[in-house]
């Protein structure tokens, strides 16, 4: 091994992917990275195309152009065993009714890669389904079901975890093991693929981000980083105010990092200024100086407007 | 094996499986034992409406042993093939139903390998279901014709039973290819309802046909097993519209029947696998 550390291995990765249904072009052209031994979140709004993607990167669909790669290695239809080391819960997870939780887990189990001895217990109590899993699937509530699917997706100690929306019906202690398994899991060097809407529960729990629209890649990268291009503060001002608050802001972060809510009548107006939230004080003081003093002022980062402002439904 | 096991599991706690077992059961005692029951009554009757000594010698080569094992074992190849139709297409389509292909898929599994796994998880439990319905075939076959007054003499005749492993092989291979075309239309379709009503469909519509090219219809896949169940030298047998005896030009010997079974068995699984492995799986 050399000193120098190469680019980081990727767990999955695809180059100029794309698929249509019909006429419907549901990828044109998407380009993504996925590291190795991270949560990866995988975000975009309704119909961008993230269940498409899973669906080629499962087997399930074949790409009508682009390439992908598996674990650093080209994956193509001929490779599909290599799925062996891929978990999955694609959008809504699926039982056979009549057969109890655990000898669902078990007939799956009995495809692909054989799980460990005792594995099916262990995912139960997991899961935290060791009280129902002789029930029958088809009395489960949803939330049960969606447990259930995750239980079967770590059933064969999967090196690669895929998540399409795995939060759906999760009740809040439900979405928090799992916030915690997910975690876990990264911890111990595996890598999990997530997809959701829930963007709040990303950010707590993703490292890196992937966000698509209209079947390509705007925007891919850490989470912290792109958090930190996008953190703000607002301060909300006497309207008389707003026009020297502005100036000066602009002064202090440029011109197009500031800009003003969209005044609600005659009251006081709310100003953004697109500064690390750690810059607070300063944006206070550069207000304070003016002699302005803010009605209100707060600080933050959240993903949601970033991706709102990127997928352009801000 | 795993794989195997697996599908045998699924197959067996299915209550599907057991009510078509169940209700085929119910049918063959049932028809036996009102066919038993007419035989007098027939006898009676005038030829002109369906009477006379000609129909009762009908129903005698029908519940008479030894002639009588090779009427069950015909009675489960052409009945009991619509139900093995039923079961065939709701082992492949319910996985389309309930999603569960892309469970397997997904898992690294190789789909012609899952399909054919699948398939012969379905032949494999036809065995025991064979098994039990010619036993219960047999039981009701031996009641109708105590019923009819005609006794069970003949029944533990040594040539008789010498025969009866080769017929039950026989009854076994035409429930399985019938199972097969269900399995591969539901597969094609990916819906259990769609394989079942299409082959139900196909089943009726060749025993239809078979009234007006049976030169034809002899060789097609429903009609074949006709052929196949057929003992040389016994006029035994109830073809795919339930009328006793079979003419020459109806049916094809032994040998071509079996091997056209084979084929249409072949058929089946190869046409199965392709369509899964084109298959898009979405949804
Ligand atoms: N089976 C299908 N047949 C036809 N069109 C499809 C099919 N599946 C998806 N599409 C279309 O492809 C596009 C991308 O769909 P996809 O399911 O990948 O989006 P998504 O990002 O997962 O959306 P969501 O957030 O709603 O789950 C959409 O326009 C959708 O209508
Ligand atoms: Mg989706």
């Amino acid at each position: 091994m050399s000193g120098a550390p190469g680019p980081a291995p990727l767990a999955f990765a695809t180059r100029g992917l794309a698929r249509a249904y019909g006429t419907t072009h549901a990828l044109v052209g998407l380009d993504l990275a996925v590291p190795q031994g991270v949560v990866y979140g995988f975000l975009g709004p309704n119909g961008a195309g993230k269940t498409t993607t899973i669906r080629c990167l499962l087997g399930l669909i074949r790409p009508d152009a682009g390439t992908m790669e598996l674990f650093g290695e080209p994956y193509t239809a001929r490779d599909r065993h290599r799925l062996e080391q891929v978990g999955s819960l694609v959008e809504s997870p699926a039982f056979y009714p009549y057969l109890s939780g655990r000898d669902n887990l078990r007939v799956i189990g009995s495809t692909g890669a054989a799980p460990a001895r005792g594995r099916v217990e262990e995912v139960l109590e997991l899961v935290g389904l060791r009280d129902r899993a002789g029930d029958r699937v088809g009395g489960y509530s949803m939330g049960m079901r969606q447990r259930l699917g995750i239980a079967a997706a770590l059933l064969s100690d999967p090196r690669l975890l895929v998540l399409d929306e795995p939060a759906n019906g999760l009740d809040p202690a439900g979405i928090v093991a799992m916030r915690e398994t997910l975690r876990y899991l990264a911890a111990q060097g595996k890598t999990v693929f997530v997809s959701s809407h829930i963007l709040p529960e990303v950010q707590q729990l993703a490292d890196v981000v992937g966000i698509i629209d209209h079947g390509r890649l705007v925007r891919q990268g850490r989470l912290d980083e792109m958090l930190r291009e996008t953190g703000h503060v607002r301060v909300r001002v006497l309207s008389a105010d707003a026009g020297p608050a502005r100036e000066a802001l602009e002064r202090l972060a440029g011109r197009d990092a500031v800009w003003e809510a969209a005044g609600q009548g005659d009251g006081d107006g709310w100003i953004t200024v697109r500064v690390e939230p750690s810059r607070a004080g300063e944006v206070n003081r550069v207000l304070a100086q003016a002699g302005i003093y803010a009605t209100g002022l707060d600080s933050g980062s959240d993903l949601e407007s970033l991706f709102l402002s990127l997928t352009g439904n801000a | 094996m795993r794989l195997l096991g697996g599908e045998l599991r699924k197959l067996v706690k299915r209550p599907a499986t057991w009510i078509t077992l169940g209700i085929f059961l119910g049918v063959l005692v049932l028809l036996f034992l009102a066919v038993g029951a007419s035989y007098q009554t027939i006898g009676r009757a005038p030829a002109g409406q369906g009477g006379g000594p000609e129909a009762q010698a009908a129903i005698r080569s029908l519940l008479a042993f030894p002639g009588a094992y090779a009427s069950v074992a015909s009675f489960i190849g052409s009945i009991g093939g619509l139900f093995a139709i039923v079961f065939g297409a709701s082992a492949a389509g319910s996985d389309w139903g309930w999603g569960m292909i892309r469970v397997a898929v997904s898992r690294g599994e190789s789909r012609g390998r899952y399909i054919l796994g699948k398939l012969v998880a379905v032949a494999l439990l036809l065995v025991p279901g064979a098994i039990a319905a010619f036993v219960v075939g047999v039981v009701a076959v031996a009641l109708a014709a105590t019923i009819a007054g005609l006794g069970t003499a003949g029944m533990g005749s040594p040539d008789a039973v010498g025969t009866l492993p080769w017929l039950a092989v026989r009854t076994w291979l035409a429930l399985v290819e019938q199972a097969a075309i269900g399995f591969a239309i539901a597969t094609l379709a990916r819906s259990q309802l769609a394989g079942l009503g299409v082959g139900i469909g196909i089943y009726f519509v060749e025993s239809f046909a078979a009234g007006f090219w049976p030169e034809w219809v002899r060789y097609l896949p429903f009609s074949v097993v006709t052929s196949l169940l057929r003992e040389p030298g016994t006029a035994g047998g109830v073809d795919v519209n339930g009328s006793a005896g079979a003419l020459a030009s109806t049916t094809v010997d032994q040998t071509t029947a079996l091997l056209l079974v084979l084929a249409y068995l072949i058929a089946s699984a190869i046409v199965s696998a392709i369509a899964l492995e084109r298959a898009d799986i979405t949804g």
